[in-house]
């Protein structure tokens, strides 16, 4: 199976940023406070990840504080898609619906999902409670927007066929209007999990004692630059991982998606 | 009991864009002979996509009323001039989409799809997905899907306008054996006389927005350029 293809030119800008990175490092340019040496940066992860050199204070910690993020991101993930898929069907088909609830859902996302912090903290107190709402909110915006798109949009045409070969009410939606709206539902639920990860950062850096953001925010006011960007590391990885996980079983769930990708 | 369907004063109208009433249909009466192929013919924007989307049940008639005697219930189905196939599903999941929905056990189900298949001659490409074919290929599917629901009539609204002139020939040949087949009631909108001709017993062709029928012509095989003749001054 071909799975990736990679083009060389994109490795060019990096490995040059690298060494440059490097010489500024090792001639002194760059004070390891600010920046640690690309070597540093990579001991850290492995020892943050590993336990073995025990070079910080956060030596070994790395699983503990990933799954207790992942489960943060995955439950704040999981609220949104069910409140977006659902309201964004209703949204996309029952015009009622949207003349009800769409301009309203259309204010609140006016706005930003930072500005929700502040108020996060006084309803659900510093934690949990208020890291799943942010995430859950800002996730919701891309999937409610997206599955409401994709189901209004599906043609007429499908529909009359739908209908013409015996689908009706509850049975049309899962044989026709779900299916034919999925792929667009399938961007929606990728814009989410990302803004999932970024949100997930923005509650935890408030004061939780577990979790990546956590790391974060403590190894910045310990002055361990390293660890921080050692855990920007990691969210890049887990977002990425995580995205394709969810392409993945888009994919499984909608065969289109897959002619699309292969069609290019 | 009388068999086949028959169109009673049937009027439609829609808003046009000045806000005036624009009317597609003006009290169309008219009995298509049951069990053959009549071709609608007649200027774009006349009403003939419309009358088969009332016959079909996707539109409503303002007054008038659309008769379907004989029909065991059954719906008329229809082939749409684009596909508008299922491509979430492949070929024989699309074909089996009507049956599924009519739950008929799964046994019966492959066998009638499979024979369907064969005979619009898509069993090689039964697990291709729709945007895999060719656009003659998704057509015969459409085809299919409808065909294996043995619908007591068939509309087909220009469906293979969208082909080009060797595919179309092969397409309607593939019309006359099935229909051959099956027996069935066709109503088949084109605006070309030479389709109308080659598949068709009877053309009637509309006049002008609002439709009505202007003439109603029947095809015999022999007397071909009479028919033709006859067609032509209908349309000027």
């Amino acid at each position: 199976m071909r799975r990736y293809k990679l083009d060389a030119m994109g490795v060019v800008l990096p490995t040059v940023l690298v060494c440059i990175w490097f010489i500024a490092s090792a001639s002194g340019a760059l004070p390891a406070y600010k920046l640690p040496s690309p070597q540093r940066l990579i001991m850290v992860l492995i020892d943050f990840a590993t336990g073995t050199l025990n070079i910080t204070p956060y030596s070994g910690t790395l699983l503990s504080h990933l799954l207790c993020s992942l489960r943060r991101v995955l439950s704040g993930f999981t609220l949104a898609t069910l409140m977006g898929i659902s309201l964004g069907f209703l949204t996309g088909r029952v015009s009622l619906f949207q003349r009800l609830v769409d301009p309203f859902l259309n204010m609140l996302r006016a706005i930003p999902g930072i500005g929700w912090l502040p108020v996060a903290i006084v309803w659900f107190g510093v934690g949990e409670g208020n890291t799943l709402f942010l995430i859950s909110l800002a996730a919701f915006f891309p999937i409610y927007m997206n599955t409401a798109h994709g189901a209004k949009e599906v043609p007429v045409l499908i529909l009359r066929a739908g209908r013409m070969m015996g689908a009706r009410g509850l049975n049309l939606f899962a044989t026709v209007i779900f299916p034919a709206a999925f792929p667009q539902v399938a961007v929606g639920l990728r814009l989410g999990l990302g803004v999932s990860w970024a949100y997930l950062v923005l509650g935890e850096v408030t004061g939780v004692s577990m979790g990546l953001g956590a790391v974060m925010s403590d190894g910045r006011m310990l002055g361990h630059v390293d660890i921080v960007l050692a855990t920007m590391l990691v969210i890049a990885i887990m977002s990425k991982a995580t995205d394709r996980l969810l392409l993945y079983l888009c994919k499984k769930i909608s065969p289109q998606l897959r002619k699309r990708r292969e069609e290019r | 009991m009388k068999k086949g369907i028959s169109i009673h004063e049937v009027t439609k109208s829609f808003l046009g864009t000045n806000g005036d009433k624009v009317y597609a249909l003006d009290k169309l009466t008219f009995e298509p002979p049951h069990g053959k192929i009549t071709a609608l013919i007649g200027p774009s924007g006349c009403g003939k996509s419309t009358l088969l989307n009332i016959i079909g049940g996707f539109e409503t008639a303002d007054t008038g009323e659309v008769c379907l005697q004989a029909m065991n219930g059954q719906k008329p189905c229809m082939v749409f001039q684009s596909p508008a196939l299922f491509d979430w599903l492949t070929v024989s999941q699309n074909v089996e989409f009507g049956l599924k929905r009519q739950h008929v056990p799964i046994k019966e189900r492959k066998r009638a799809v499979r024979q369907m298949l064969t005979w619009v001659g898509l069993e090689a490409f039964k697990d291709a997905y729709p945007n895999e074919l060719s656009g003659g290929m998704k057509q015969r599917v459409a085809l299919a899907r409808v065909l294996v629901l043995r619908p007591p009539m068939l509309l087909m609204d220009e469906p293979f306008a969208a082909l080009d002139a060797r595919l179309r020939e092969k397409m309607q040949d593939l019309l006359l054996t099935v229909w051959e087949k099956l027996q069935l009631t066709v109503l088949f909108v084109t605006h070309d006389v030479e389709e109308a001709l080659r598949i068709s017993e009877q053309v009637v062709v509309f006049t002008e927005r609002p439709g009505r029928i202007r003439a109603s012509i029947e095809v015999k095989k022999d007397k071909l350029s009479e028919c033709r003749s006859a067609i032509y001054k209908a349309l000027l």
